[in-house]
C-alpha cells in the first residue's frame, strides 16, 4: 500500500480536492514528512471517512485543510480555490466555509467563556449578524435547551453535551464542509451513537459534506459514504464504504476490518485466515522503501521493497495501492 | 434515533456551582483592611484630622493621649495624621507601579507567549538580564541617576516589576496557547490579536489578579525600604518608611512607639495583600476557573 498516483480522483467538480499534498514537520533530526503525496477528494453532501492507526497523519491532514498546519507542496482545492496558496483575507473567507470539530470536546471549548460567547464567537469573527433567536435555534438543532445552556461555562457540562456545543458552534456559519477529527473517540459508547446520529441528521439538513476522521472502522462504517484508508502518511485504499469494508483489497484494510469485532453477522466469518497486525507503525523519520506497509504485510514480495505501488482501479469506485491486492468474490 | 434529546436531567446537577466553599472570614477581614487603608488614603485631606506637618505644643514622645490618639513625634506632629497621610505614598506606589507593571509586562507576556518564537527569545533574554540585577541595588541606582520624587520611585519600581510579571504571564500564556480551544479559534479564522485577547486573556486573569496582589505587597515594602534609607519622597511629606526611620534615628532619642505604628501598618497591609493573593490562588486552582 502506501501508494502514489491520482487514478482515484474523480473528474466532476468536487467540493474539496487534495492533490499530491505534502506536509513536513521540523524535528531535531531534520525535516520529517508526515503526509507524502496524498490525494483525495470529497464530493457535495458526501461523508468521506478517513481511517488509519494512531499517528498515521489523519489529524495532520485535517489541520492542514483548516490552515493550522502549512502544506509544503501540493494543492488543496476548495471550490476551485487553492487553500495552500491563499492570501490572509481569502483564507479568512474560506475559513467560514470549513469548520472543524475536535477530538476532546471539553478542551476544545474555552473554559473561561460562557456558552453564549463560545457559540457566537465565529459569528463575531466573520461579522455575521445574529440575535438571541438564531443562537437558540442552532442550539435546539443539536438537541440542547438554550435556557439551560447559554449562561453556563463548559466545565458544567458532560463530554457529550460539550461535543453538541462544539457542533452548534460549527453550524453557526452554515459551513459547506465539516471536518470531524475523531469527534466521538473521547465519548462513551452510548453517547457516541447519539453524536453520530446527530451528525448524520445535521449533515442532511445543512446539505454539507463531511471529512470524518477516526481510527475506529465501525464508527466510520456507520457514518461514511466513502472511505479512505491511510498508512504512514499515504493513501492505501479508497472506495465506497461497502466496497472497502466488504471487498477490502489492501492487506492493511483487511487487517483493520478483521480487527473489528462483529457480533451481529455470524455469516461474515470467513474461511480465510484473519490478518493480524504485528508491531508498531514504522517511524516517519525512516519510512520503509517501496511500499510502506511491506514490513508488516503478510504478502510482501521482493518487488514491494523496490517499487512503490501505484493507485489502481480494482472495482467500481474502488481503488487500491498494492502490488498484490486481495481479490474477493462477490 | 431522533435528536430531540435535551439532556435536561443531566444539565441541572452539573450546573451546581462547586464554589460552595467560601473564601473564609479571614480573607474578608484582609480585604476590609486593604479597602479601608485605600479609602482613608484617598479621602485623607477631607478627614477631621490634624495637618500632618503642623507642630503642636505637646511633650515630644508623649505617647497616646486624648487630643493625639497615637501621640506626637519628636517635632510635635500628630502621628495618626502622619500615618494616614503616609499611606497615600505607600498605596500610590504599590498600586500604580504594579498597575503599570501589569499593563506593560502583561501585554508583552501575552504577545511573547503566543506563537512568536524570535520575539519570545529576545524578550525573554532581556527580562532575564534585568532580573539578574539585585533589586535594591538597581532601585538605588535608578533613584541616584534621577531624583527621588514620587513619580520616579513609582516608575522605577514598576520597571523592576515588569520582567517578573512578564515571565509569569508569558508562561501562563504558553500553557493556554497549546490548548485545543485556541486551535479551534484559529480554524474559525480568528486573528492573532483576537485570539490573545478573547481566548487567552480570560484564562489568565486569575493569575494576573493573584500576582498583582502579591506584587503590590512587594512594591509597598520596596518603597518602605527606600524611604527608610531617605530615598523616597522628601521630608516633611510623611511616608511609612521615613516615619520608621525618624523613630529609629531621631535627633533627640530613639522612639519605640514612633517606629512601631508605621511598622504595624506596613506589616498588616502587606500580610493582607499576600493572604488575599494566596486565598484567591487556592480558589482558582480548586477548579473554579476564571473570574
Amino acid at each position: 500500500m502506501a501508494g502514489s498516483g491520482n487514478a482515484h480522483l474523480r473528474q466532476a467538480a468536487e467540493l474539496l480536492k487534495i492533490q499530491n499534498l505534502k506536509v513536513e514537520f521540523a524535528t531535531p533530526k531534520g525535516k520529517t514528512e508526515i503526509i507524502s503525496d496524498f490525494s483525495i477528494d470529497v464530493g457535495d453532501s458526501e461523508v468521506l471517512g478517513v481511517v488509519g492507526e494512531s499517528g498515521c497523519g489523519k489529524s495532520t491532514l485535517a489541520k492542514t485543510i483548516v490552515q493550522i498546519n502549512k502544506a509544503k507542496s501540493g494543492s488543496i482545492l476548495f471550490e476551485g480555490n487553492d487553500i495552500v496558496a491563499l492570501s490572509k483575507t481569502q483564507a479568512k473567507l474560506i475559513s467560514k466555509e470549513i469548520q472543524m470539530i475536535f477530538q476532546d470536546p471539553i478542551s476544545s471549548l474555552n473554559p473561561a467563556k460562557k456558552i453564549r460567547n463560545i457559540i457566537s464567537e465565529p459569528l463575531k469573527i466573520h461579522k455575521v449578524a445574529f440575535d438571541e433567536r438564531s443562537i437558540n435555534e442552532t442550539l435546539s438543532k443539536v438537541g440542547l435547551d438554550a435556557n439551560i445552556v447559554l449562561d453556563r461555562k463548559p466545565r458544567q457540562f458532560s463530554g457529550g453535551q460539550c461535543q453538541r456545543i462544539s457542533i452548534a458552534r460549527a453550524l453557526g456559519l452554515s459551513p459547506k464542509l465539516l471536518i470531524c477529527d475523531e469527534p466521538v473517540s473521547a465519548l462513551d459508547v452510548s453517547i457516541q451513537a447519539q453524536i453520530l446520529n446527530l451528525l448524520i441528521d445535521i449533515k442532511d439538513e445543512f446539505k454539507m459534506s463531511m471529512l470524518f476522521i477516526s481510527h475506529d472502522l465501525s464508527v466510520i462504517k456507520y457514518i461514511a459514504d466513502r472511505i479512505a484508508v491511510m498508512y504512514l502518511g499515504k493513501l492505501c485504499e479508497v472506495g465506497s464504504t461497502d466496497q472497502v469494508i466488504l471487498k477490502s483489497s489492501h492487506p492493511y484494510t483487511q487487517a483493520l476490518v478483521d480487527s473489528v469485532l462483529d457480533v451481529n453477522s455470524g455469516s461474515s466469518i470467513k474461511t480465510r485466515h484473519k490478518i493480524e497486525l504485528k508491531g508498531e507503525i514504522p517511524s516517519f523519520t525512516k519510512p520503509p522503501s517501496g511500499c510502506r506497509f511491506r514490513l508488516r504485510c503478510p504478502f510482501a514480495q521482493p518487488i514491494c521493497e523496490q517499487d512503490e505501488p501505484q493507485i489502481r482501479k480494482v472495482g467500481e469506485d474502488h481503488f487500491v495501492a498494492c502490488h498484490f491486492p486481495i481479490m474477493q468474490n462477490g | 434515533m431522533t435528536l430531540t434529546v435535551t439532556e435536561k436531567p443531566n444539565a441541572t446537577p452539573v450546573a451546581k456551582r462547586s464554589s460552595s466553599k467560601g473564601l473564609g472570614w479571614f480573607f474578608w477581614a484582609c480585604t476590609f483592611w486593604v479597602l479601608a487603608v485605600i479609602i482613608l488614603a484617598i479621602i485623607a485631606p477631607l478627614l477631621p484630622i490634624d495637618n500632618p506637618n503642623k507642630t503642636f505644643v505637646c511633650q515630644p514622645f508623649s505617647g497616646p493621649s486624648g487630643s493625639h490618639l497615637l501621640g506626637c513625634d519628636d517635632l510635635g506632629r500628630d502621628i495618626l495624621s502622619r500615618i494616614i497621610f503616609g499611606s497615600r505614598v505607600s498605596m500610590f506606589v504599590g498600586i500604580v507601579s504594579i498597575g503599570i507593571g501589569l499593563i506593560i509586562g502583561g501585554f508583552l507576556g501575552l504577545i511573547s507567549g503566543y506563537n512568536n518564537k524570535k520575539l519570545d527569545t529576545v524578550m525573554n533574554t532581556i527580562a532575564n538580564i534585568i532580573i539578574s540585577f539585585p533589586t535594591l541595588i538597581l532601585l538605588l541606582a535608578i533613584v541616584a541617576v534621577f531624583n527621588h520624587s514620587l513619580i520616579v520611585i513609582t516608575l522605577s519600581i514598576s520597571f523592576i516589576s515588569i520582567p517578573l510579571l512578564f515571565r509569569v504571564i508569558r508562561s501562563a500564556t504558553i500553557s493556554v496557547a497549546n490548548k485545543e480551544f485556541v486551535q479551534a479559534a484559529r480554524t474559525m479564522g480568528s486573528s492573532r490579536i483576537r485570539i490573545v485577547f478573547v481566548e487567552i486573556l480570560p484564562n489568565i486573569t486569575p493569575i494576573i489578579v493573584v500576582y498583582g496582589c502579591l506584587g503590590i505587597g512587594s512594591a509597598i515594602i520596596a518603597e518602605g525600604t527606600l524611604a527608610f534609607l531617605g530615598l523616597s519622597v522628601s521630608l516633611p511629606t510623611p511616608s511609612w518608611g521615613n516615619m520608621i526611620a525618624e523613630g529609629a534615628q531621631s535627633f533627640l532619642r530613639r522612639d519605640f512607639l514612633l517606629t512601631l505604628w508605621p511598622s504595624i501598618m506596613i506589616i498588616m497591609t502587606v500580610v493582607c495583600f499576600n493572604f488575599i493573593s494566596q486565598r484567591l490562588e487556592g480558589k482558582f486552582n480548586s477548579g473554579d476557573g476564571a473570574i
